[in-house]
């Protein structure tokens, strides 16, 4: 357990790599991810290719 | 989750109602089921997976998925279809949470859809049952169907993560296990057709014909893409069935007194074979990290014997080293005093003889530069020496190794002609049906070679094409938009295609340690187990070669037994990081732990007694809680012992069988903890009754 507390609390690979890239980029795959959250574990999920087109056509003007 | 009841009814080869209390003590976590082969286990394990996702969680080797009604019940029924039902129902707790789930299908549903079940959730909260209006989405949430292999699964068909070919496997579990599916999720759909397809379309609809061709042939790469990624994971599994077929066969023969010595022959010498390989790409990695290092020496062989004919030229003409160095005698002139006193005026005898001394002397920097000269020579004949050496041993043991291989090879097609061409049936049947299936794993790798190569070919077409894309100018503004929305999307897709990676990457020494933790509880003979860089799970061991020199880490080629144990020691501390997965950095936001309960049937399936005890011993902690079965030959020995002596146990059940036949390694009788118990009972119908054991 203590290796893995001992982790240093800075940036991760991940999230260096996150915030190195554009604002508008951040804000795009944050709202992807938030609506992909609510139905990632469903077979069916119809509605959120519509969901991801318009969080590009709302956010990339 | 914490199982708390199953309850069958009907359902496969369980007639009428049964039911198993699971014990849910945390110091006596563990429920044993005695059953022996063809009594139900494949059943029960099923029964759970039906119960949280229908026809869907059925594992691969149930037969006839169609029929889930108990066969007699349901002709009995045929009368009453509605009526007639198979029911599963499993009463579980999570996050402090209390539900009950029933799933059912009726006989006269089976006939026409045996896929459409009736699902529902009951939740127990604050004294009142609600029931959830949309079941599969909870239990999904709860529980996603992609986890579920890793914790209800057969022990005997695990080993296959442990292969070298594993790696999608290994890293698709990662992602599963330890809530990455998100990022996975959001790259397909926004790589999908329905998104980046859309944004592609929508700026052909508006640009140059010229930039309309290259989106059309994008569009082309990117199916091609998609096609070959398929066929790819196809043939991933393909290969998984096909090494599972093979090692059936193996086993058959090793079973068999025809086949049994010559079988054995061969799988000791495709061990040796498989350390062989691996020793064989160790010693060329090393060859090829001696030649990049130290190559250069072997071509500047020829420089270095030059330099070295100057400087014995040199020092034989007495210019190294000087006897005399100029600045010295530069200094004295500019003096106008020797060193013996006699002063050295313009147009003197002594300034001449000084000024003569000048012809000969040494500069000292040239001096300094011969010095470092010839040290350099010293060391780079010391170094090509060595070179020349290291790599000769290398080229050697490298030749070793493939005579080896060859010797082998032949040895192996002795064997191969020896067992095709025996008298006995059943072995001529068993060879040629195993020659078919190496056939088809050779195949197999060549295709995945050829697929792979391609995606690259296709990943460099497709660089190219945006490359080009991207440089044509558009003029109407809506081309400008519709342009930079497809440059977002394709943004946004190598970003988390990129976070993805450092997930998984980070993740892998957390993952390592504790593989290692759990291995060391089973075997510790300087052995480790290692997740690779490439995700390839393997036991290791280190081997020292020479006196003085680093050891080698060499892949201990694996057993079946071995496969299985690594392969359970990487879904346990899977398991184990699921559970604490808060503490582990992530830039998703919200991943908590969560507890869930590991089903294994036949987890000593395939191992030796020192693995079982080993096994044994640890696999009350994999999980909060634990649900194993086992049949006689697997329980009895090492594991009763040390279950027996570690107080683990909180519940035992049995299967008892009613049946037409035996199955040749069923008994009829299981003796547990002292106690005889019936547990075959000859009967036209068939059927399986869950029994408890009482302490």
């Amino acid at each position: 357990m203590a290796e893995i507390t001992s982790i240093p609390t800075t940036y991760t690979r991940s999230q260096e790599a996150f915030l190195k890239s554009a604002e508008e980029i951040q804000q795009l795959v944050r709202s992807v991810l938030r609506d992909e959250r609510d139905v990632m574990h469903l077979r069916r999920r119809p509605e959120i290719h519509q969901k991801i087109l318009d969080h590009v056509k709302r956010i990339v003007r | 989750m914490i199982l708390e009841k199953l309850i069958v009814e009907n359902f496969r080869q369980f007639r009428g109602r049964q039911e198993i209390v699971f014990s849910d003590l945390r110091e006596r976590n563990v429920t044993l089921v005695h059953a022996e082969n063809g009594f139900g286990k494949t059943a029960l394990l099923n029964a759970l997976l039906w119960g949280f996702y229908g026809y869907e969680g059925l594992t691969d080797d149930v037969a006839h998925k169609e029929r889930i009604i108990h066969e007699a019940s349901a002709v009995r029924g045929a009368r009453d279809p509605e009526r007639t039902a198979a029911t599963v129902t499993i009463q579980f707790r999570h996050e402090g949470v209390k539900y009950t789930l029933t799933r059912s299908l009726s006989l006269a549903v089976q006939l026409v859809d045996h896929k459409k079940t009736l699902l529902t959730l009951e939740v127990l909260r604050d004294g009142q049952t609600l029931t959830e209006k949309m079941p599969q989405a909870k239990i999904q949430s709860m529980m996603p169907d992609g986890i579920s292999q890793f914790l209800f699964f057969n022990g005997e068909r695990i080993d296959h993560l442990a292969m070298e070919d594993s790696a999608p496997q290994v890293t698709d579990a990662i992602q599963q296990m330890l809530g990455l599916k998100l990022i996975r999720a959001a790259i397909d759909d926004l790589k999908h057709q329905n998104v980046r397809g859309k944004l592609r379309s929508d700026l052909r609809d508006c640009t140059s014909d010229e930039k309309a061709a290259l989106l059309d042939e994008q569009t082309r790469v990117d199916e091609q893409v998609t096609q070959l990624t398929e066929k790819r994971s196809l043939t991933h599994r393909n290969l998984a069935a096909i090494e599972d077929d093979l090692q059936k066969i193996n086993a058959k023969l090793e079973a068999n007194r025809a086949a049994h010595e010559l079988q054995a022959k061969r799988e000791a010498l495709e061990k040796q074979q498989r350390e062989l390989i691996e020793r064989e790409a160790t010693v060329t990695k090393r060859l090829g990290q001696l030649v990049a290092e130290d190559g250069y020496t072997l071509f500047a062989e020829g420089l270095v014997q030059r330099g070295r004919e100057i400087m014995t030229r040199l020092r034989s003409e007495n210019k190294i080293p000087a006897r005399v160095l100029n600045t010295f005698l530069h200094e004295l002139l500019e003096r106008g005093r020797c060193i013996c006193k006699r002063h050295l005026d313009a147009g003197t005898d002594e300034r001449a003889a000084v000024e003569e001394l000048l012809t000969i002397a040494g500069d000292q920097h040239f001096n300094n530069a011969v010095g470092s000269l010839d040290n350099a020579i010293g060391v780079i004949e010391g170094v090509l020496q060595r070179t020349r050496e290291n790599l000769q041993d290398a080229n050697r043991e490298r030749l070793k190794a493939r005579e080896e291989l060859v010797i082998i090879g032949e040895t192996l097609d002795d064997i191969h002609q020896k067992l095709g061409s025996k008298e006995d049936e059943e072995v001529h049947k068993l060879e040629d049906t195993r020659h078919k299936l190496q056939l088809q794993r050779d195949e197999a790798i060549s295709e995945l070679g050829r697929i792979d190569g391609k995606l690259q070919e296709l990943a460099a077409e497709r660089d190219r094409l945006r490359d080009a894309i991207q440089r044509i100018e558009d003029n109407e503004e809506a081309a400008k938009r519709a342009q930079r929305r497809l440059d977002s999307a394709e943004e946004s897709i190598a970003l988390l295609e990129r976070i993805l990676a450092f997930e998984i990457e980070d993740l892998r020494p957390i993952l390592n340690e504790e593989i290692n933790r759990h291995f060391k509880k089973i075997i510790d003979r300087g052995y480790w187990a290692e997740l690779s860089e490439d995700f390839v799970l393997s036991i290791r061991k280190s081997v020292s070669v020479d006196e003085g020199e680093n050891d080698h880490v060499l892949d201990v080629a694996q057993s079946t037994g071995q496969r299985q144990v690594t392969s359970l020691v990487f879904i346990a501390s899977l398991v184990s990081l699921a559970r604490r997965r808060a503490e582990i950095p992530t830039i998703l936001k919200g991943i908590t732990g969560a507890e869930y309960p590991m089903v294994m049937d036949s987890p000593f399936g395939q191992l030796s007694t020192r693995f079982r005890e080993g096994v044994s011993r640890w696999i009350p902690d994999l999980a909060p809680q634990v649900v194993i079965f086992a049949s006689s030959t697997q329980y009895e020995g090492a594991v009763a012992g040390v279950l027996r002596e570690s107080k683990r146990v909180g519940k035992r059940y049995y299967l008892s069988y009613h049946g037409p036949h035996l199955q040749p390694d069923a008994r009829q009788e299981l003796v547990v903890e002292g106690q005889h118990l019936e547990q075959y009972f000859e009967s036209p119908e068939e059927y399986t009754e869950i029994i408890e054991v009482e302490a």
